[in-house]
């Protein structure tokens, strides 16, 4: 019992080292680099970290935005490791949406040539970014479901001089949205298996205006791009239950492609003069999001103490993506990102009804794949909750501190998942 | 009544041109100085004479017309404009953002397979790398390309200014016209057989890929400046008088015409430096946009050029620009860049002259004005301008030749060493 309490005590205290060790890393950011690439916004990169997998509702988020750990809390589980889902009891439904928001430095035109700004940008985006249901029948488990994967909106700009009549504007949006059906069930005792088929699609667009002259010899330049994107994976997993405390889980996405037709349209007009000239260009681009894989585990010290670590890989290192037909340079390298959480559930009492209040904390570490500037986000999570037999409302959220680019750029995203259940879940996770 | 009967016969003989004519290769309009083939000569009887204009006759001939104005020693040009016949279509670029203009692995290709397509007459070269890592290439254009002869050098330049996209186009374009009508055309042939042409079409890549891909009107390189501005302007960064004031180029890193850090600072007007280093360059032409004008040294100031060379140096001016206008009329103004335009230091023509002794030409390519387009030529319009330019070309290539003298010794000397992109080894490709 001693030994127990030894061992619980020291992996509590190894997790507030952790916690210190991240807090220093985070307020330190390292030497700012020279760099004549783009870093970590180039045109399709994600808003945030590079690092995505899946989808997670609040309260994987608010638990070191876990993507591995075997934490199933709600029917979200199906996008990274339906073996998660195979533990839900009835049927389970979950929605949720919330606030992304990064702040970014060099991006699109902006520092990197025309246009300079002496602070960060930031871009936030509100969403309903996730709907899945999960029915367990007889010890199968179907899973359904649509999320927000990616987001590709940057921050809009726009800057011009009186004196020239010159006006400049930027814009850039665009999502991903993933759709997968999955299927898991427990084979033996402990152990459940899990297969998702997925189907991605979305679209990302890009304005360009530039204008100068008096009205009267005005010149102006349009540069628009629209790019469609789909592409398929299969995701998947393992969770093995070792114990009544401890749990084991590994979960895997396969490699895959983006890819769509790309068109743009080029327009220089100076309409006093009656001059309209236009280069219009249609391509079909694709780019190659990497394989994942990640292991996870969870180790409940009592039954309202929890905590959790995990780590993942992405195969960056076979990354590829063309713009209108031409390979454009990426140097990425495979990466890792590593965290760890620690959950307490507490229970009160409300209108003469106990509710269950969880309430956890967790630390990222998630190294960016650019091999120029390397760079890292260090991340904090918080989650919170109520439950009451079949309905959750949980809430969750992540702030990641960038590393390494010398500008410490800032990632967050808040989020709320409502689910409802159909029966009580089955005991543990 | 001439011009009914040109309009005439163009038109039958477009109407001959049926897909299945099978004759439309044999075909072809040239022109020759009137002065060469009077009427009443026995050979000129034989002709199918469609006008004299300005001095030269124009001719549907055979191949047989030719070999026998081959034969006679009279030198005849092709007029592709006026005969509504397929000229030897020069590719256009692979489509993508850019359109019909060549980007920076457009072109890689492109000048590969001319290479591989002219054995013997053209020769891919590698003058250096830019600071991301591209290639700046040379193609040299002569018979028996692979040997030094004694004959005189010729260098075309182009896209020192990123969004400058049609002078990429003028001197590939250029390029090709000689291989591939050096068996077609006497005036060819004799220019290829009896000079050494160097085209180097894209001084600038890193500019021209950021231009295409993020930001149109770019016009520097791709310099990381210390105040976080980005680029040099390559034509303000040779050593000839650079710096000398702050009208002619700026200090300020934000500035479009920043001169950088040293003379040659940067690795594109390094690699230019070196090669021409190694060379002896009767003639020397880089192409820009806009404007519409020839400009020669002095650019540093304003005071009149004199000494060796300059009053050739003018002359050749005062031809080129009368051949541009022959064309189809348009005007390019000539005259001493100083006088002519703005005071510019560290520019490539005053190097070029002052520390080579090599009569040197700014061209600046069709429009004159933004009203106009400005640095946008629409894509039907690079044919057109190319050919009021080739004229222009042939000129200068055929004076170079005219006033070169070979060296006391005799003898063929084999190729200097230097980084080829040909053939086995393609180190930095």
């Amino acid at each position: 019992m001693y030994l127990m309490k030894t061992k619980k005590t020291a992996a509590l205290l190894g997790l507030c080292l952790l916690f210190a060790l991240g807090l220093l890393l985070a307020l330190f950011p390292s030497p700012a680099r020279g760099q004549t690439v783009m870093g970590q916004y180039e045109e399709e990169a994600p808003l945030g970290t590079w690092n995505l997998f899946g989808a997670s509702g609040a309260s994987s988020l608010g638990r070191g935005a876990a993507l591995f750990a075997p934490c199933a809390a709600d029917a979200s589980a199906i996008f990274t490791n339906p073996a998660l889902a195979a533990r839900l009891q009835g049927l389970t439904l979950s929605v949720g949406g919330g606030i992304h928001s990064a702040s970014m430095f060099r991006y699109g035109p902006v520092n990197t040539g025309p246009i300079s700004s002496a602070d960060n940008l930031s871009a936030t985006v509100f969403a309903l970014d996730l709907a899945a249901v999960t029915w367990n029948v007889k010890g199968w488990v179907v899973g359904l479901g649509a999320a927000l994967t990616e987001i590709y909106d940057r921050p809009y700009v726009e800057a011009g001089s009186a004196a020239y009549n010159a006006l400049f504007t930027f814009s850039q949006e665009g999502f991903l949205r993933v759709w997968n059906i999955s299927l898991g069930r427990e084979l033996l005792p402990g152990l459940s298996l899990g297969l998702g088929f997925n189907l991605v699609s979305g679209r990302r667009t890009w304005e360009m205006n530039d204008s100068w002259n008096p009205p009267a010899r005005a010149v102006i330049i349009t540069d628009e791009r629209s790019r469609e994107l789909s592409g398929r994976f299969l995701n998947g997993g393992l969770l093995w239950r070792l114990s009544e405390r401890v749990s084991l889980a590994a979960a895997f996405r396969t490699a895959f492609r983006l890819y769509g037709p790309s068109r743009s349209l080029l327009r220089y007009r100076a309409p006093a003069a009656g001059t309209d000239i236009l280069i219009e260009a249609e391509g079909e681009d694709e780019i190659r999001r990497p394989g994942v894989v990640g292991v996870g585990v969870s180790w409940a010290l009592r039954n309202n103490l929890k905590i959790l670590g995990e780590a993942g890989w992405w195969n960056w290192s076979s990354y590829t993506a063309t713009s209108f037909g031409e390979e454009q340079p990426r140097a990425f390298r495979d990466t890792w990102r590593a965290g760890a959480a620690v959950e307490y559930k507490s229970s009160i009492r409300l209108f003469g009804r106990d509710f269950l209040i969880p309430s956890s904390l967790g630390l990222i570490y998630d190294r960016q794949p650019m091999e120029n500037p390397r760079s890292s986000y260090i991340g904090y999570t918080l989650g919170t909750g109520i439950h009451r037999k079949g309905f959750r409302l949980d809430m969750g959220s992540v702030f990641g501190f960038e590393n390494g680019s010398g500008r410490r750029l800032v990632a967050r995203r808040l989020a709320v998942t409502l689910t409802v259940r159909t029966r009580p879940r089955g005991s543990g996770e | 009544m001439k011009r009914i009967i040109v309009f005439a016969l163009t038109a039958c003989l477009t109407a001959s041109l049926a897909p299945d004519s099978g004759h439309t290769d044999d075909l072809r309009v040239i022109s020759l100085e009137a002065r060469l083939l009077p009427r009443e000569a026995p050979a000129a009887r034989e002709l199918d004479i469609l006008m004299e204009k300005d001095g030269r006759l124009y001719i549907v001939s055979t191949p047989r017309d030719r070999a026998t104005l081959d034969a006679l020693g009279i030198r005849f040009a092709f007029e592709p404009s006026y005969s509504g016949l397929p000229a030897a279509g020069p590719a256009a670029a692979g489509g993508g953002l850019n359109g019909d203009y060549h980007s920076y692995p457009e072109l890689e290709a492109e000048l590969l397979e001319l290479e591989a397509a002219y054995p013997g007459l053209a020769a891919v070269h590698i003058l250096g790398q830019s600071l991301e890592g591209r290639n700046i290439y040379g193609l040299k254009i002569s018979d028996n390309v692979g040997l030094d002869e004694d004959e005189a050098e010729v260098l075309f330049l182009g896209c020192h200014h990123a969004r400058e996209w049609i002078s990429v186009e003028v001197p590939l374009l250029i390029a090709r016209h000689l291989l591939e009508n050096r068996t077609v055309d006497s005036r060819v042939r004799d220019v290829v057989d009896r000079s050494e042409t160097w085209i180097v079409p894209l001084v600038n890549p890193d500019g021209l890929e950021y231009s295409i891909h993020v930001y149109r009107y770019w016009r520097k390189n791709r310099r990381a400046n210390d105040d976080g501005s980005f680029g040099v302007d390559l034509n303000r960064n040779y050593g000839y008088e650079w710096g000398r004031d702050n009208s002619g180029s700026s200090p300020l890193p934000q500035s479009a015409v920043y001169r950088g850090t040293a003379p040659f600072s940067e690795p594109e007007s390094a690699a230019v430096r070196d090669f021409v280093g190694l060379r002896s360059f009767l003639g020397l032409v880089s192409y820009h946009s806009y404007g519409q004008i020839i400009l020669y040294p002095w650019g540093y100031a304003r005071i009149p050029v004199e000494g060796e060379g300059a009053e050739r140096m003018k002359a050749l001016a005062e031809g080129m620009s009368g051949r541009l206008e022959a064309y189809r009329g348009t005007r390019y103004a000539f005259g001493q860049a100083s006088y002519s335009l703005y005071l510019t230091n560290g520019d490539t023509t005053d190097w070029a002259f002052g520390d080579h002794g090599i009569p040197a030409y700014t061209i600046e390519l069709s429009p004159v004005s933004d009203q106009d387009g400005g640095f946008f030529n629409a894509e039907t319009e690079i044919l057109p301008i190319f050919y009021e330019n080739l004229e222009a070309a042939l000129y200068l290539i055929e004076d170079c030749i005219a006033v070169y003298v070979p060296p006391a010794t005799d003898g063929r000397a084999e190729n200097r060493p230097d980084n080829r992109a040909s053939g086995g080894a393609r180190g930095g490709r």
